[in-house]
């Protein structure tokens, strides 16, 4: 006799409690699974003949036995969409009552079936809870917010105690298309109701567009990753979250954005013609290598540093002037003359000091027979930075003293700025105490002698703090 | 830990990670591979390492952490990186012919926890169910174990991987039995010819 000929349909409403008052009677009068066909009574199941009509009164009513972990996964389980849950749940419960332990027997097409439907849920219920993206409305009652949502699966229900918890002071609302929740903050009660057609839920509102901003501002379009991206969330759920609008374009943009950001970076460094043993001498023997920017093309030679390897104090200058390109010597032209004076006036032992320059090769523009200064660049400046702190390294001085804006830059970034902070004890990322001051050369290339002068005692009471703080405690 | 600014192997990094585990009893290392950004330091790298380097370290270290590897059969010497190929499992699997093939319904949890397309969970429902049930293919994927990949290196109550066949003993063919003659000029008491 064909079975299934004989199905009994069974027409519930789509709710966990309906299925639960459906299946009681069906249960303690044994009635096997395959014997009933159980079917949403909104899907407008099969007209049948049995529908809604009791099982036959059963001979014996058995004890009825329902594992309270079956019932707490089968709640999750009902929120499926799949029509064919309500059939599996109770072909599942009717299979514990003979095999207590079905649940654990993971490889049972019914159990597998159970997990598999269980996970899908979970998943969706995950998503819910980041995915709901709120809209401002103000009224007279106050502001209220509204959300439009679309789940995969009926998990409104499960979802809402998560927001319930989470906005517990304010008002809201999700809308779905199967039903509704609203928040009443002041009776602390969620209040369900019927779904709603998107076209009623709120459009847009003003916030929006600084979501938005901010997504596009944090986007890092050097890590996109589409497939992780699809993945962790779901194509389905990118049409009611406003900040993916941008996404097309912030995509498109990516690789160009990457690109331009990786032009702006500087290309070459001195790091590369670095010996390995970073001992003075050995440095200024492997400068004359140094092929880290443009600069050494039109060198005498590349400038070193000068002064005992066991100095207290270091100054740090821009870069060798005329002459001192062609000595291959520091601070020896007309800046470096104006240096030892007013170091003698600071009472510094000029013997005592190492010296040397941030830019190590000499630039300049040639105007007839005279070449004439130029300043360094800032990628120059970087380029040329490893030397400088290859020779901090080596001589490992006290205090470090800034001559001018290219050597504080040097050492502190190109945002430093001069007049703001010369004359005072900083620390900088490379050197625990450094001060900043002006360049000698600036004296000599003032204007009138009223600003020279300024300058001058700018720079005598900066070398004076100097002189005062070597040899004092950290 | 960022990834791929320095010049740092894999194998190094793997093995910092173990001793974090170990010495200061971290519970979780994240690897974040490298992003240039602007105006960074110009010993930085140009590009990023690919995004898959920090995916197979992230593998690796679950195996570290899960699976009962240790840091050093994960790469060698003279390999120091992670294969961008293959996941880290495979390659070891691949380069320990000698472990295989694993009887699903016999070995041990740490000899499972090796085998590739079988995760940490499914190992231990492994354990569970073959305690009264002998496990084969069709029921391993059912236990969404990738059974493709995996078949190459178990040993399912169905089912015997290439590699094991050379365990198969090979009988000899039964030679076929001759009636002897009573009364031929050879005793066929004695069966001498």
């Amino acid at each position: 006799m064909n079975l299934s000929a004989l199905r009994q349909t069974i027409l519930i409403e789509p709710t966990f409690d309906a299925w639960r008052e459906a299946v009681r009677p069906l249960l303690s009068a044994g009635t096997p699974p395959e014997a009933v066909d159980l079917a949403d009574s909104a899907n407008g199941g099969m007209e049948a003949l049995f529908a809604n009509v009791p099982a036959e009164p059963a001979a014996h009513v058995k004890a009825v036995h329902v594992p309270r972990s079956f019932m707490e996964r089968a709640k999750v389980v009902a929120c499926h969409r799949s029509a064919e849950r309500w059939n599996l749940l109770y072909r599942v419960l009717f299979r514990l009552q003979s095999d207590r332990s079905l649940l654990k027997l993971e490889i049972d097409e019914d159990v597998a079936q159970f997990r598999h439907l269980e996970n899908q849920v979970r998943r969706d219920l995950h998503k819910m809870h980041a995915f709901v993206r709120f809209r401002k409305i103000a009224d007279k009652s106050g502001d209220h917010f509204v959300a439009w949502y679309e789940p995969a699966h009926h998990v409104l229900a499960l979802a809402a105690p998560f927001f319930a918890e989470r906005f517990a002071v304010m008002q809201w609302t999700i809308l779905t298309p199967d039903a509704s929740v609203r928040w009443d903050a002041v009776g602390k009660e969620l209040v369900f109701g019927p779904g709603v057609p998107r076209e009623r839920a709120p459009q847009n509102d003003d916030f929006e567009e600084l979501w938005r901003t901010y997504y596009s501002s944090i986007f890092n379009p050097a890590r996109t990753n589409m497939n992780a991206m699809r993945s962790e969330m779901p194509v389905r759920y990118w049409k009611n979250l406003p900040e993916l609008q941008c996404l097309p374009k912030l995509l498109s943009e990516a690789d160009w954005r990457v690109a331009t950001m990786l032009a702006r970076q500087p290309k070459l460094t001195a790091a590369s013609f670095l010996p390995q043993e970073r001992s003075l001498p050995v440095l200024q023997q492997a400068i004359h290598t140094c092929e880290g920017c443009d600069l050494y093309r039109c060198t005498t030679q590349p400038v070193f540093g000068r002064g005992p390897a066991t100095a207290r104090l270091m100054m740090v200058g821009e870069q060798p002037g005329d002459e001192e390109d062609r000595a291959g010597e520091p601070f020896i032209g007309p800046a470096g003359r104006l240096l030892n004076t007013l170091l003698g006036e600071a009472a510094i032992d000029r013997s005592a000091v190492y010296v040397t320059n941030a830019v190590k090769h000499f630039k300049f523009t040639e105007r007839g027979k005279r070449r004439l200064h130029e300043n360094p660049r800032a990628s120059e400046i970087f380029a040329c930075r490893p030397w400088l702190l290859a020779e901090l390294e080596a001589v490992r001085p006290e205090l470090v003293v800034c001559l001018g804006a290219t050597a504080s830059k040097s050492l502190f970034g190109p945002n430093f700025g001069l007049m703001r902070d010369r004359g005072k004890l900083l620390s900088s990322p490379y050197a625990d105490r450094v001060i900043a001051t002006l360049h000698p050369s600036a004296i000599l290339r003032a204007t009138d002698p009223e600003r020279g002068s300024q300058i001058r005692s700018m720079l005598l009471s900066d070398l004076k703090l100097a002189s005062s703080t070597i040899g004092s405690p950290r | 830990m960022v990834v791929g600014a320095t010049s740092t192997s894999d194998r190094q990094i793997l093995s910092t990670a173990s001793h974090l585990y170990e010495s200061y009893k971290l519970r979780r290392i994240y690897f974040s591979s490298f992003s240039p950004f602007p105006l960074g330091d110009a010993r930085l790298p140009q590009s990023a390492p690919p995004l898959l380097r920090e995916h197979r370290l992230y593998q690796a270290d679950w195996l570290m952490r899960y699976y009962g590897f240790r840091a050093a059969e994960l790469t060698t010497d003279e390999e120091p990186n992670l294969s961008l190929q293959k996941d880290p499992k495979l390659r070891w699997a691949e380069a320990h012919p000698e472990f295989f093939p694993v009887d699903v319904n016999a070995a041990s949890r740490e000899a499972l926890l090796r085998v590739p397309g079988v995760g940490y969970r499914n190992v231990s429902r492994i354990l569970r169910i073959r305690r009264y049930h002998r496990l084969t293919l069709d029921d391993l994927r059912k236990l969404n174990v990738r059974v493709k990949l995996a078949q190459r290196y178990l040993i399912a109550a169905d089912h015997l991987p290439h590699i094991a066949r050379h365990l198969v003993v090979e009988l000899p063919k039964p030679v076929q039995a001759v009636q002897l003659d009573l009364f031929a000029g050879v005793s066929a008491f004695s069966g001498q010819l």
